[in-house]
């Protein structure tokens, strides 16, 4: 009875972070900002055929300083898939295993139980050992993990920040290519009327609905790049700045909306012409 | 978008594209009366080309200007994910201190039985526990 009171005790003080690492692995999963900055990078490529003369020259121009642009800003998404891979460890079960030590010590007294340690006696040992092992355990985890978020959150959100105006960068300059594909057709469609081009005006006609469809796909992504990347700020502020409330209830519950959010985000994303994994 | 990453440069990126778009909008206007033929066509084209690359050279520069900030907290995470790893290991020294602990209560239930059989066994396993850590 003495025992059963005593682990009820120091199973109380636990806590729960499977929330936080379901959080962190979803946020370092999200890949939408990925995908529209390798978009972003290979403008040049897609819009190379409708240009000719003076804007071709111009646009190459361009496209050197896109491509050392996007380098960092792939560089600064890879800093924070590992940032985040870091934190979930941290908060993982993995972070500090006990299981095999304390089995061991649990059967090295259960082996002996014929002479004289009786098994209520060592079971209540080893979980006594276990469990305050545990509660140990979790007691620094959960300071590990909230000392790392309380530290790194101004850079996080700096880096968010940064990577939601990237995106707006990005999404204006979908539009423009967009407005630059749609317009040579545009123009040229109208003269393709001869019989001997009629199919060509067919094709050019098809092919831009098809090169809308995935402006359209790309500008959509945008926008749920923008949604996810506020939705890792506000979850990754709101562990920093109530991180020890962790344990209450409404809090693990908004954390974990968070993580379903971007999960739908991501779900979302399906279909929208991803082109990196 | 925050300011001072280049909310001015996509601004104005904007005018330069609501400018071609007037442009496009007389342009195909013309072609579908009939009034200029198609190489009169292309070459007003490429007056609203210029605009559109010029759109384009302000959204990369923007973007540019979104970096030096990114690089800088960049450290600072990278500097956090180092210390995330430091901060694992050193859960994992008191995991092997919990199994020093319970290596001796398995030591003190073998006192307590009083056989001297039971000893030897768990002076092994406080030993490899000990090496171990």
């Amino acid at each position: 009875m003495r025992w059963g009171i005593l682990l009820l005790a120091l199973l109380a003080g636990c806590v729960d972070l499977r929330t936080v690492r379901d959080f962190a692995d979803e946020s370092a999963r999200f890949p939408a900002y990925t995908d529209l900055t390798v978009r972003f990078r290979d403008t040049f490529r897609r819009e190379e055929p409708y240009l000719w003369g003076e804007a071709l020259d111009t646009a190459r121009v361009h496209d050197r300083n896109r491509q050392a642009a996007c380098r960092d800003l792939l560089e600064i998404h890879r800093t924070l898939v590992a940032y985040l891979r870091s934190l979930s460890a941290l908060a993982g079960e993995g972070a500090f295993d006990v299981s095999e030590g304390l089995g061991e010590a649990a059967s090295g007294i259960r082996a002996h139980a014929g002479y004289g340690v009786e098994a209520r006696h060592a079971a209540a040992c080893a979980s006594l050992a276990r469990v305050a092992a545990r509660r140990t355990a979790t007691a620094r985890q959960v300071r590990a993990v909230r000392d790392l978020v309380r530290e790194a959150d101004p850079s996080l959100q700096q880096v968010l920040e940064g990577m939601a105006a990237a995106v707006a960068c990005i999404r204006r300059a979908n539009e423009n290519e967009r407005d630059t594909v749609a317009g040579l057709l545009s123009v040229e469609i109208p003269y393709a009327d001869a019989a001997q081009e009629r199919l060509l005006a067919a094709l050019a006609k098809a092919h831009l609905q098809a090169r809308l469809e995935e402006y359209r796909a790309a500008d959509a992504m945008g926008g749920k790049a923008e949604r996810g990347i506020r939705k890792i700020q506000e979850g990754h502020r709101m562990l920093a700045e109530g991180s020890g409330r962790l344990s209450r209830t409404e809090a693990k519950a908004w954390l974990a909306q968070c993580t379903q959010d971007l999960k739908a985000l991501r779900s979302g994303l399906r279909g929208l012409g991803r082109n990196s994994e | 978008m925050a300011e001072g990453n280049g909310t001015p440069l996509l601004e104005f990126a904007g005018c330069l594209m609501r400018g071609a778009e007037s442009l496009h909008a007389r342009l195909a206007g013309d072609i579908a009366a009939g009034r200029i033929d198609r190489p009169t066509a292309r070459r007003l084209f490429q007056d609203e080309l210029a605009l559109r690359q010029r759109a384009e050279a302000l959204c990369v520069e923007a973007a540019c200007g979104v970096r030096p900030g990114l690089l800088e907290a960049r450290e600072d995470l990278l500097r956090a994910a180092d210390e995330a790893s430091a901060r694992i290991r050193q859960l994992q020294d008191v995991s092997r201190i919990v199994a020093l602990v319970s290596d001796l209560l398995v030591l003190a239930a073998a006192v307590g039985s009083g056989k001297v059989d039971l000893l030897a066994p768990a002076l092994l396993e406080l030993g490899r526990d000990a090496r171990g850590s």
